[in-house]
């Protein structure tokens, strides 16, 4: 079925409030929602070769591997579980992707979108310390590098982590809709020593 | 200044000074300086009563194994019992006070030696208070409670906030003396990611008691400090060794200060994920057991060295220095070179090759002595040639040889070895990627421990992936091969010896437990309390085995020492907890409707990670007043709830259909495109799992939804099966629990109101009979429309791309503005669940099978299911098992309380069933129920008793059918 995504509106909307009062500067956090399409991509049994194909006519990324991500800087393909992968992709208004990956990877991949589903947090400033007091991982760019992406807890809850601008210290955080708020505020929690703000026109207030 | 810190030197501002009190008194101290140095400082000798014998009790060492200089820190809702006060930084404004002394310090009542001291001897928890049993609670308990024990912990909240943090590298050292440094640096040089924690607040361990020592200390500091890589931790202290080289530690954040800063947490948990650990623990010394060796006065060697050099502090007038071994030369030498008069060192063995060096410096020294007790004031010597003397002393400083704190590495997985050189054990070979290093490793001499940590530094560079190190910084000399150890243990006179100061176990207890046949270590340990609590036995758990041994006739090797586990040092449980206390205590899932809860007065309830509406509240309801009007409204018109929570699986494949039916109980493979079916799953041991609506989108594509509680489970269970029982079968499983809101509109008007907003569907009857599913459109925007009921009413659940949730719940409210349509929460959805006799949570318990829940007809006659073969076990396939029923008080007044007991007649010790479910009907009037009972079926129209123990209550109900209300189904149809 298609869904009209003629707007966009934020899970935060209507609880955005005003940042903690912690120490400004330069250095602060900076988490902020980006819209977009998220679809599910799973492989039906050894249709791998096939999705890839079909993918690479599309989008002319490859399949990425496991805990790597892929991208064009439009599009975004994430490894997410085997034989599974997440696509990220521009807002689309008419879902029309959704239903022209349907149709193209029929007999190849079962399509689910996602876009209602989850929510992506970019995540800048002092991220390294902030997200180690909430994840497990060893994100160092020597271990989690550019195109890296990870499965895994983040705050308690499950989340894909993207390493975007390993320089900058950039991360995307994709997390479940119905979590996404817990998220917001645990990272700011996490923040509390340095400072946060929240990019609210981002987070569509 | 005081008197007392009459000595040049060491580590301490003395251009600042702190005010700070104890037990009331005003006093003084420096910066640099620990509660327990400024007391000394202050000419404080006696800090606290023990444990069960209230003997006066001075400050015995100088870090953290100290067993009994303990306070009660700070106070109101910061107050800290059992604080070492060897270990607190001093800081402007510390409040400190005494423990377990009544009703003071000085004059304690408790210190009653005679008939309570032998009543309280080791075991007495098992013996001396066990009969009349009746004394237990009333007398004993209190007596105990009263006499022995620790500081009082607050009951106030805790104001403060916690952290925890993970931490990474390749090389974690812990402990800071020169092996550290030396192994800190070479790392670091190299390349490799190093963190150095030190639980001290100064850096540097062994090197702080050396004055010769303090330009490489600074200048290794000031190198570590410019390697970027190279984290020093100060305050933290490493408490746990676990699996996989991961680590816990907790770091002091805020502990020096009065209260953290704004902003800044108390104390920060940490892990550690290290490829390589070099554990630089140091030594601990350890005490002999001699009658008096817990005297005020008495204190290890080591550490009156300590408060001379770091602390700038002589810490008595005259001392007696009691040592096996050459250690304590050292201590000797300072405190003879710090101005005391008439030092006297007594060495067990017959000869030292120091004692020419100390006699030139006018000490006294005594070779073949012992001491064999120590009173007011006076050390009474004792030559093994024979001839006693008594020298007149405020001091005395012992040492028994020194302990490598190995409690990290034993904790690793390393064995321990004995060294029958050093009279102690040390670790053994590695079962992680680590290695003890310098004193831990039983090396001693600065220069040594310094090149042994250099060694391990280079290699744990080297394995993870760092070599080639430029090694062009000086190390310290060596200081050349010491004179051996003459093992000494106890010196033994009559009189209380101790071996643990801090439990007040004596010789003789671990003698005592031997002779009751508590002869194991770890019997022992347990039997006489030795080895436990905050010092964890660090002075005396050697001399306890030892003694242990001798009783037992065989070597200290074989005995060996209990197990070392987490914690080396006691952690505030605040520390571990980090922030998740509260409401961040576990995550918190908001379905895309919650604001509008929240602005429309609902009552919210946590519902596993959920908040869901539990009433909406009008301003003037009561009690139950909200619930009621919300069913009524659904039963009478419409309403209209939020069900976003239920778990909803995503089923795609070819294999789907088989897939569902190897899954469920009933046949799902014949229902047809645009219907769905309620399912009920088991577990492989046949007892009833999950239910829910299987709904066929397309051939190949299903919708599963499952219970709130048990969405992941059930989509864990379909994904093991898929993946690891089923590979064959060709399925994708997704959860789109987050993607779709689901919206339930119920009651007789809920499909006049739907009629309102939905277009593209026709809603009719016959073209969407009950259990149809479809798709839509509500204000545009495309949903799918499931004619399912959990109310019995004539009800439809509407699924939304979750952002668009609330433009379709307002526009659905708007259509149904003529009917009257009332927003519902959970409580009346239960409600009106248990008056149709429909199942949930309480009833799906992990406990009932299908035939319990009366389902069992829903099993289809051929063909496998999951838990089909163990469902059909006897005790399962009882018919007398309890089934579900519904009740009803005979008493149409009376109120049923959830899980009462069933049973026939009145005081009947035999209980046939409970009750799970309660609820006021609104179609009845009255109070009705679910239960689970012992031969429902038969029982039906019979008349038990409800006896619920916790209200004190018995009535009589009537069994009944579940289905209280619409047994036929019609509404829902119609």
């Amino acid at each position: 079925m298609s869904v009209v995504a003629a707007d966009c509106p934020s899970r935060f909307g209507e609880l955005t409030r005003p940042s903690h009062s912690g120490p400004a500067g330069p250095d602060v956090i900076s988490i902020a929602q980006r819209p977009a399409t998220l679809i599910h991509l799973t492989a039906r049994r050894a249709q791998q070769p096939a999705l890839a194909a079909a993918v690479w006519e599309r989008f002319q990324l490859n399949l990425p591997q496991p805990n790597h991500f892929a991208s064009d800087n439009v599009n975004t393909l994430i490894w997410i579980q085997p034989e599974g992968w997440l696509l990220e992709a521009p807002v689309d208004t008419g879902n029309t992707l959704c239903l022209e990956l349907k149709s193209a990877l029929a007999g190849i991949a079962a399509v689910v979108d996602q876009t209602h589903g989850k929510c992506v947090l970019q995540v800048s400033g002092r991220t390294r310390e902030v997200l180690a007091r909430c994840c497990r991982l060893d994100l160092d760019p020597r271990i989690f590098g550019a195109g890296r992406s990870a499965v895994t807890l983040v705050a308690q809850v499950s989340c894909v982590l993207l390493q975007v601008d390993a320089t900058r210290w950039c991360f995307d955080l994709i997390v479940a809709s119905t979590y996404a708020q817990w998220l917001l505020d645990e990272l700011q929690e996490a923040s509390r020593a340095f400072g946060s703000v929240r990019d609210s026109a981002a987070l569509g207030k | 200044m005081s008197a007392h810190r009459r000595l040049q030197g060491g580590h301490i501002d003395r251009c600042k000074r702190l005010t700070f009190h104890f037990d009331g008194r005003r006093l003084f101290g420096h910066p640099g300086d620990t509660l327990a140095s400024a007391l000394l400082a202050s000419g404080i000798r006696v800090v606290g009563r023990s444990f069960k014998y209230h003997r006066p009790r001075g400050i015995m060492t100088a870090g953290p194994d100290e067993p009994s200089a303990l306070v009660e820190l700070r106070v109101g809702s910061r107050t800290e019992p059992n604080t070492k006060m060897t270990e607190v930084e001093l800081y402007e404004g510390l409040q400190a006070r005494s423990q377990n002394r009544w009703p003071s310090l000085k004059f304690d009542l408790m210190a009653v030696s005679g008939l309570f001291g032998n009543m309280i001897s080791c075991g007495f928890y098992y013996k001396t208070f066990m009969w009349p049993a009746s004394f237990w609670e009333r007398f004993y308990e209190p007596l105990i409670r009263h006499a022995a024990g620790l500081g009082r912990a607050t009951c106030l909240p805790d104001p403060d906030h916690y952290e925890a943090v993970h931490a990474h590298c390749d090389v974690l050292i812990v402990g800071s003396g020169p092996a550290g440094l030396a192994a800190a640096r070479v790392a670091g040089e190299a390349g490799a990611r190093v963190i150095l924690c030190e639980r001290d607040f100064l850096p540097g361990g062994g090197l702080l008691l050396d004055p010769a020592q303090e330009i490489w200390r600074k200048e290794m500091i000031t190198a570590l400090e410019r390697i970027p890589d190279v984290q020093i931790l100060l305050r933290t202290n490493v408490f746990g060794y676990y699996d996989h080289n991961l680590l816990g530690g907790v770091e002091q954040v805020s502990d020096h200060v009065p209260e953290p800063r704004p902003h800044a947490v108390r104390q920060r948990y940490r892990t550690f994920r290290a490829r390589h650990v070099v554990l630089a623990t140091g030594a601990s010394e350890r005490l002999i057991a001699f009658r008096g060796n817990d005297r005020p006065g008495v204190m290890m060697a080591g550490a009156a060295l300590t408060y001379v050099h770091r602390f700038g502090i002589a810490p008595g007038k005259r001392a007696v220095v009691f040592t096996n071994n050459d250690s304590a030369y050292a201590t000797a030498f300072a405190l003879a070179a710090a101005g005391l008069d008439g030092v006297v060192l007594a060495d067990v063995r017959r000869e030292s090759r120091l004692a020419a060096k100390l006699r030139a410096h006018d000490v006294d020294v005594r070779l073949g002595v012992e001491v064999n007790g120590f009173g007011t004031d006076a050390v009474t010597l004792e030559a093994q040639s024979g001839g006693r003397n008594t020298v007149r002393a405020d001091l005395l400083c012992v040492s028994g040889g020194w302990n490598p704190n190995v409690d990290l590495a034993s904790q690793s997985g390393a064995k321990l070895t004995w060294d029958a050189a050093l009279a102690t054990f040390i670790p053994g070979a590695p079962a992680q990627a680590e290695r003890s290093v310098g004193a831990a490793h039983g090396i001693s001499g600065i220069g040594e421990a310094a090149r042994d940590g250099l060694a391990a530094g280079l290699v744990a560079a080297k394995i993870s992936g760092f070599g080639g190190g430029c090694l062009d910084f000086p190390l310290p000399a060596l200081d050349g091969s010491c004179a051996s150890i003459e093992p000494l243990w106890e010196v033994k006179t009559s009189g209380k010896a101790f071996v643990d100061l801090q439990h007040d176990v004596t010789a003789n207890d671990i003698r005592q437990a031997h002779r009751e046949g508590f002869s194991h270590i770890e019997h022992a340990k347990r039997y006489t309390t030795h080895s436990m609590a905050t010092d964890q036995g660090k002075l005396g758990g050697l001399l306890g085995a030892a003694i242990l041994a001798e009783a037992r006739g065989e070597t200290l090797e074989k005995v060996g020492l209990p197990t070392f586990r987490p914690y080396t040092k006691p952690a505030a449980i605040g520390a571990l907890a980090g922030g998740a206390t509260g409401k961040r205590f576990q995550p918190v899932r908001r379905t895309a409707l919650h604001a509008w809860h929240l602005h429309n007065g609902a009552v919210m309830k946590p519902t596993g990670p959920w908040l869901r509406p539990f009433y909406y509240s009008a301003a003037a309801e009561t009690g139950w007043a909200a619930v009621l009007r919300e069913a009524r409204g659904v039963r009478q018109s419409v309403g209209i709830c939020d069900v976003s929570t239920l778990g909803k699986i995503d089923l795609q494949g070819p294999d789907a259909a088989t897939f569902l039916d190897r899954l469920y109980i009933n046949s799902l493979s014949p229902v047809a495109v645009g219907k769905c079916r309620y399912g009920l799953m088991l577990r492989e041991d046949g007892i009833a799992f999950d239910d829910g609506t299987i709904s066929r989108l397309d051939r190949d594509h299903f919708l599963v939804t499952t219970t709130t509680a048990n969405a992941e489970a059930v989509l864990e269970h379909m994904e093991f099966y898929a993946q690891t029982v089923w590979p064959e079968l060709d399925v994708s499983l997704c959860s789109v629990t987050d993607q779709w809101a689901q919206i339930a509109v119920a009651g007789p008007r809920s499909g006049m109101t739907l009629a309102n907003a939905v277009e593209g569907l026709d809603l009719s009857n016959a073209a969407f009979g009950f259990m149809s599913v479809g798709e839509g459109r509500v204000a545009a925007i495309p949903v799918r429309v499931f004619r399912i009921s959990f109310s019995g009413e004539l009800a439809y659940e509407i699924a939304v791309p979750s952002r668009h949730a609330l433009t379709v719940w307002q526009t659905i409210l708007t259509a149904g503005q003529e009917f009257g349509i009332v927003p519902y929460g959970l409580e009346a959805m239960d409600l009106m669940r248990i008056e149709k006799g429909h199942v949930a949570g309480s009833e799906l318990n992990g406990q009932t099978t299908a035939a319990d829940l009366g389902m069992d007809r829903m099993m289809k006659s051929t063909g496998d299911f999951i838990g089909r073969v163990l469902s059909a076990r006897p005790a399962l396939a009882d018919p007398s098992r309890p089934r579900l029923v519904g009740i009803r008080p005979i008493e149409s007044g009376m109120p049923l309380r959830c899980g009462a007991h069933l049973m026939s007649k009145l005081g009947s010790g035999t209980s046939l069933g409970w009750i799970t479910s309660v609820t006021q009907s609104i179609v009845l009037g009255h109070w009705i129920g679910l239960a689970m009972l012992e031969n429902g079926v038969a029982m039906n129209g019979n008349t038990v008793y409800a006896v619920s123990h916790l209200h004190d209550e018995t009535i009589e109900v009537v069994v009944s059918s579940p289905n209280h209300v619409d047994p036929e189904n019609v509404r829902g149809r119609s």
